[in-house]
Parts: C-alpha cells; sequence; structure tokens
C-alpha cells in the first residue's frame, strides 16, 4: 500500500504545478488596459514595490494613489497596441494603459511614500506604518 | 528510454553535426527571447517537439496551425530548444535526459544554454555582462578562448544544470551562457548580449538591432511567460544559485 504521506506530497506537487498554470488574464477588455509585471519586496523599515512598464513614456504618464494597505498604479502607454492574430476577442482590443492594485503586506504610511521611474521602471518606497527600533542590551 | 517524455521527430530531416541552443523560459527570459530572435532570423523550421503528460494541457495557435508548445527547431546545423510554456519542475529532469540522448544521437557536437542570472541593479547596467560556464575541459578551452568570464565556485541551478551534467557523461561539450538580467522581468537587453557572444563563439552573424528596437514590444509579450517561469524557478530551488558553496576540497 502506498504511504499516505507519499501521496500528500504528490499532491501538495500537483496542486503548486496546477497554480503555476492559473495565472490571472494579464489584461482587460472592459478598461483596455494590461496587468504590469510586479515585485513586492518586504524589507526591515519599508516595502518598495517595482514595476515594470515598457511602453510608458514620461513620469507624467503615471499615477499612483497610496493608501495604508494598498496601492494603484495607472500608466498610459505611449501609443496604443493591438495584436491583430492574438486570440479571439483580443485581436479587436487597443490597449491604452497599464493598471494594477497592490495590496501591501503590512501597513504602510502614505504620507512618505516616494516614487521613482527610470529607464521604464518603477520604484516605490513605502516606510511602514509600525517601525522597528534596535535596543541596546545592558 | 524515458517514459515521462519522449522527442517527436519530423520525417527527413538530416543533421550534420549540429550546434545546439537551448533558450527554455528562465531568469529574465533571457533563453527564451534569444531563442526565439535566433529562430526568426535564421528561419528555422519544426524539426521535432517534446511530448509529456507532465506538461500543462496546452497547444498554441500560430498563423492558423496548431502547434505543441515545447519544440525543437532548426535546420542541419543549428537546432534551437524552445518552449512557449513554463517547464514544470516535474518535468525538467526527464526532459533534459530525453534531450541530451536525443542530441547525442544526432551527433550533436556542441551544446549551449543562454539564460540570466539576477543582477539587483539591472537598471544601472547598460551593457549586461555575459558569464560562462563549460562541462568539460573542451568546452572551458572554449570559453576561454573568446575571452568569455567564468564561474569559478557557485550553484548553477536550473534545467541547464542537468544539460550541461547530461552532456558530461555522453562527453558532449556544453556552455551556458549567462547575462546580467532583471530577475522577474523580461530583459530583451540581457538576451541581447548572450547573443553577441554566442555569435563570436560560433561564427553566427545575427544582428540584435532588432530584437532592441523591439525591446517594449517583447516585454510586454513575455508578461505571462514571465509570471508562469517565476512560479516555477521558485519551486526548483533557484535561490540557492545566490548561495555560497563550502568550497572544500
Amino acid at each position: 500500500m502506498s504511504d499516505p504521506k507519499d501521496i500528500w506530497g504528490r499532491l501538495e506537487d500537483l496542486l503548486n504545478e496546477v497554480e503555476g498554470y492559473l495565472v490571472r488574464s494579464s489584461w482587460s477588455a472592459s478598461d483596455r488596459c494590461l496587468e504590469p509585471l510586479v515585485e513586492i519586496e518586504n524589507r526591515e523599515n519599508e516595502i518598495v514595490v517595482t514595476v515594470d512598464l515598457p511602453c510608458v513614456e514620461k513620469k507624467e504618464d503615471i499615477s499612483l494613489e497610496v493608501s495604508e494597505d494598498l496601492l494603484e498604479i495607472k500608466a498610459m502607454l505611449k501609443q496604443a497596441m493591438r495584436w491583430e492574430r492574438w486570440g479571439m476577442v483580443q485581436k479587436n482590443i487597443e490597449f491604452t494603459s497599464f493598471k494594477k492594485i497592490v495590496s501591501l503586506p503590512e501597513k504602510v504610511k502614505p504620507e512618505e511614500a516616494t516614487a521613482v521611474f527610470k529607464r521604464g521602471v518603477l520604484k516605490i518606497r513605502l516606510p511602514k506604518a509600525y517601525r522597528k527600533f534596535t535596543l541596546k542590551v545592558s | 528510454m524515458n517514459e515521462a517524455m519522449k522527442i517527436i521527430e519530423k520525417d527527413g530531416v538530416r543533421f550534420e553535426n549540429p550546434v545546439v541552443v537551448e533558450g527554455l523560459p528562465d531568469i529574465g527570459l533571457v533563453g527564451a527571447i534569444a531563442a526565439s530572435h535566433i529562430v526568426e532570423t535564421l528561419g528555422l523550421y519544426e524539426v521535432a517537439h517534446f511530448e509529456s503528460d507532465l506538461f500543462p494541457p496546452i497547444m498554441v495557435m500560430h498563423r492558423g496551425v496548431l502547434t505543441d508548445p515545447v519544440r525543437i527547431l532548426g535546420n542541419e546545423k543549428i537546432l534551437v530548444v524552445t518552449s512557449e510554456i513554463a517547464i514544470p519542475p516535474s518535468a525538467i529532469y526527464p526532459l533534459a535526459s530525453v534531450l541530451v540522448d536525443w542530441l547525442s544521437s544526432k551527433g550533436a557536437k556542441l551544446v549551449f544554454s543562454l539564460t540570466g542570472f539576477p543582477e539587483q541593479n539591472r537598471l544601472e547596467v547598460d551593457k549586461p555582462m555575459v558569464f560562462g560556464v563549460g562541462n568539460i575541459s573542451q568546452a572551458v578551452d572554449l570559453l576561454k578562448e573568446y575571452k568569455v568570464e567564468t564561474m569559478e565556485e557557485g550553484f548553477i541551478a536550473g534545467i541547464y544544470a542537468l544539460i550541461m551534467k547530461y552532456c558530461m557523461i555522453k562527453k558532449i561539450p556544453a556552455i551556458t551562457l549567462m547575462a546580467q538580467s532583471f530577475p522577474n522581468y523580461p530583459d530583451p537587453g540581457a538576451a541581447a548580449s548572450v547573443l553577441q557572444v554566442l555569435n563570436k563563439m560560433i561564427g553566427l552573424n545575427i544582428s540584435v538591432d532588432q530584437l532592441l528596437e523591439k525591446a517594449d514590444e517583447i516585454k510586454i509579450k513575455g508578461r505571462d511567460l514571465m509570471k508562469q517561469t517565476r512560479s516555477s524557478m521558485e519551486r526548483i530551488g533557484k535561490v540557492s544559485e545566490q548561495e555560497i558553496p563550502l568550497m572544500y576540497r
């Protein structure tokens, strides 16, 4: 008889594998936007969100809204994009922007957040609401 | 024979000790982007595809034609191994093993894997540097001859590590070329850097101008494959490439 641990281990592997392919659609027809790739780094005193924004030309084309636990990124593409041979409905969509709402892993101080856009990559630094302090041991 | 994976070859293809370029999805999709550019530039055609129940049930439509996602394209002299889906961790061992057996049976003379290595300060890097790893002395000598900086100590993790190992068993020289890359974003700039080194090493003359001109569009098109690949890489211990080995002798 098979070892039940093996079966659960295999099941977990399988679920992990399936999860990798069940990625949500990275575009939306209703607001003609694409979802950008995002990295979230949870550092000691801050959360750093990096967003890849190819085809976005200038910082003025980016809008950011930050609350304590959410970050909303919108950016206009320098020109609308359409892939004429892609999919069934997709070929008719002209994409004009990027849009992404990021759930932050911890509460931040939105008023102290800063953002820099360089070479198509947007980096947003969000200081954590609860900072850690170093204590001296006596 | 491997039960989990097989290569289905097209009829009538002849090979003359081909050079092989593996560009499966990995860090920054460097290999996948470079492989796709080689296929497009040289007008290579499908010579074989991989079949396995370990792959997700996905086929791809290209110009209205149903196509397998994990394929070998090429001609008599060059073969390019590429995939339009992330390779599931469970398929990595059988794929590398079956591929090297098949390449050996075709008399492959040299195998290249093209990939990236994560560079945290990639934004500050204008032209990504390329490093090389060779599996046997012949491969290492070739890297030296073309003055490619090599890695002396460290881990390599991913399908190219296994391809180099299985090639070593078959005594086929194999080289991995790695360019500084964004870890989690498609990186056409890094792909251009590895292609320039490959150009020199095997006398190809593939221009990277168009690749760089279309970089933004490639990055947009590569988002979904990058997401899948990121998820797959997390599960194969890719992070161990950043770790320090004990270095005992």
